[in-house]
């Protein structure tokens, strides 16, 4: 794939947008300059910090907000800010247990999108999918038509059906024949999940059985008792790569989140020397 | 929750009621935290009032109030309001739902693994079964989890499985409760059925072009009642349906008031006098909680007019259809454990679904 064709694609990912939209905040937050001296008793909100606070509201509530809402944005601004110094002034930042655990938090999150653009080679997700078989595995699709018999019991369901079979021998319309149910009287293409929606799991399980493209029954459904003509029109089977890649590569990194962050922790833990000392 | 007046103790505005419903088309009826339908003390006629109903305030050991807690007795109030005001506040649709907190879904009898994590995670926090030294349980362990029930389900008539499709008919009440099966059900009102509309394949096409659908109103034309098309569907897995019943709610005078007629029933048909299907026994066996599944009808679709109908009465009118009975939760519960099922507890249950309404209107 040629490279600008790479970046279009990639551009169409919510991943991307993601990622795009966590590095500019990331480089914000990293690079906003020197911090303000805590010591100074002076504010200053310029338009520029006025508009983000605006732009910060309108995404929560998806309209901008109007004069007295953003003058209660500032007067909440002015308030954190100076809470915000006089703390650092206290020195309340220190060993604080949820201020690490944020920072911590911050840091796992850096340590997985570092490798979040790492794009999966063929090999690996084509490795994924093969272990993963039953999850992406396409079902057999088949065509059912069905009459539908309102029998209270197997022994009434046979002596109809009997009459049902002569009935279809001599050229009947199979669609005139049996009693009335809002149930289809045919699905096309349908896949097991889809019949046993509609017809329940007794019925699914009877179907299996059965020889393919003749009439056959009485079958018993959650319904009553029927019978079946089926014909599968496609095998199961396990999709390529190419079919299923962007449902195979979400969950691939999804699942090798953790592994990842594990990684990346390992590499900055490597740089450390650490001592331990238990007490006795 | 549902009450004449607004949180400041005022009555009930039309600026209110169009607030209200704009923010609630539909209300959910039936959860793990109890069904809401209606309460003895509110419907002392309604035989099948008395559903899981969980009364005790959450987090407290306290009893709430029937009084304005109940769907019925909203739709009924709604349309007090609506006199008053010109506008209903309570013309919402029905949809049942899980409550779950565990993203789990636990609609089935059978299967039910509560809906908190930790507190009923396991049978012996849900108590079905007398547990030794429960007496001694405080705070949410001492909720009674016994009496909540397995989840319910929210049923949508959408022409499209999708998004758009799903929440327009949201928004146009198109949509219908069950107590945790899949059953179906769906209602049409008009005047000018034709009266093989039943059979006709396709049904679903003439009953929407000549009428209209649950969530709707209706106008009153004419002095004779409209034509209601009722239909449900049996849970392809569970039971068979027993029976179903139209409910109407109006008021009059100041005086909220109902009346229940059974329409369909799965032996014979309902008498012409009290309106009621003949008597059925419970014959479900308690201890295998096998379902007999050729009990009870797998369908059931009719034509109804209402036999006392008024034309000046502007009232609602909904499906409720009623399964045969089959094991609670904790009766499944008791079984797999090998112990008796905690003294008050009911054995069995009548699993059911409701339609939303149609609103008749002069």
């Amino acid at each position: 794939m040629k490279l600008k064709e790479w970046l279009k694609l990639a551009l169409q990912e919510p991943l991307v947008h993601f990622l795009i939209a966590g590095s500019a905040i990331f480089i914000l937050v990293s690079f906003q300059g020197p911090e303000i001296d805590p010591n100074s008793r002076k504010i200053d909100l310029g338009e520029a910090q006025i508009e983000r606070l605006a732009a910060n509201w309108q995404a929560t509530w998806q309209r901008a907000p109007n004069q007295s809402e953003i003058d209660a944005l500032i007067r909440e601004y002015i308030k954190e800010e100076i809470y915000f110094r006089e703390a650092m002034r206290l020195g309340l930042d220190k060993n604080d247990l949820v201020i690490r655990r944020r920072l911590r938090a911050k840091m796992e999150y850096l340590s997985t999108s570092s490798t979040e653009s790492e794009i999966p080679s063929d090999a690996v997700l084509q490795n994924w999918l093969d272990s993963h078989r039953q999850k992406y595995a396409i079902g057999a699709k088949y065509n059912l038509q069905q009459i539908y018999l309102n029998s209270q019991t197997l022994a009434q369901a046979n002596s109809k059906a009997a009459s049902i079979f002569r009935a279809l021998r001599n050229g009947g319309d199979w669609k005139n024949l049996g009693d009335e149910i809002s149930l289809p009287e045919a699905m096309e293409n349908a896949e097991i999940g889809e019949i046993s929606r509609s017809f329940g799991q007794d019925f699914v399980r009877a179907i299996g059985q059965i020889s393919q493209n003749q009439w056959t029954g009485p079958i018993e459904s959650g319904f009553g008792y029927h019978i079946v003509r089926l014909v599968e029109t496609s095998a199961g089977r396990l999709p390529a790569l190419s079919e299923v890649r962007r449902d195979v590569e979400s969950d691939w990194r999804a699942k090798t989140a953790t592994e990842r962050e594990q990684k990346a922790y390992q590499e900055l833990l490597n740089a450390y020397t650490i001592r331990i000392e238990k007490p006795q | 929750m549902f009450q004449l007046n607004d949180f400041a103790g005022n009555p009930i505005t039309s600026a209110y009621a169009e607030t209200r419903m704009r923010n609630e088309p539909i209300v959910e009826m039936s959860q793990i935290k109890g069904t809401s339908e209606t309460h003895p003390e509110l419907s002392p006629n309604d035989e099948f009032g008395n559903f899981e109903i969980y009364e005790i305030l959450l987090g407290t050991t306290r009893r709430g109030k029937a009084e304005g807690s109940y769907v019925r007795q909203a739709l009924q109030r709604g349309l007090q309001i609506e006199a008053q005001t010109g506008v209903n506040p309570y013309q919402f649709g029905f949809i049942g739902s899980s409550d779950t907190h565990n993203a789990g879904s636990p609609v089935e009898e059978e299967h039910y693994f509560g809906k908190t994590g930790i507190p009923d995670g396991l049978p012996s926090t849900r108590r079905a079964m007398v547990v030794a030294g429960e007496e001694n349980l405080r705070g949410a362990m001492s909720t009674p989890f016994y009496k909540w029930s397995a989840a319910g389900l929210a049923g949508v008539w959408a022409e499209r499985n999708d998004r758009a499709d799903i929440f327009a008919a949201m928004r146009s009440r198109e949509t219908f409760a069950t107590s945790g099966p899949r059953i179906k059900v769906r209602l049409f009102a008009g005047y000018g059925y034709s009266a093989n509309i039943l059979s006709r394949a396709n049904f679903a096409e003439l009953a929407y072009g000549g009428g209209v659908p649950m969530g709707s109103e209706l106008r009153v034309s004419g002095n004779s009642s409209p034509i209601f098309l009722a239909q449900a569907m049996k849970d392809a897995n569970g039971a068979g349906l027993q029976r179903m019943q139209i409910i109407r709610g109006w008021a009059e005078n100041g005086v909220t008031k109902e009346a229940i007629f059974d329409i369909a029933c799965a032996n014979g048909a309902p008498n012409p006098e009290t309106h009621r299907c003949a008597p059925m026994r419970d014959t479900t066996d308690t201890r295998t909680c096998m379902v007999n599944k050729r009990s009870g009808a797998p369908e059931m679709k009719i034509a109804w007019r209402d036999p006392d109908y008024n034309p000046a009465r502007h009232a609602f009118y909904y499906v409720r259809v009623l399964e045969n009975p089959t094991c609670r939760w904790s009766t499944w519960e008791a079984n797999r454990e090998g112990a008796s099922v905690r003294p008050g507890l009911p054995l069995t249950i009548q699993e059911r679904a409701w339609s939303s309404p149609i609103w008749i209107k002069s």
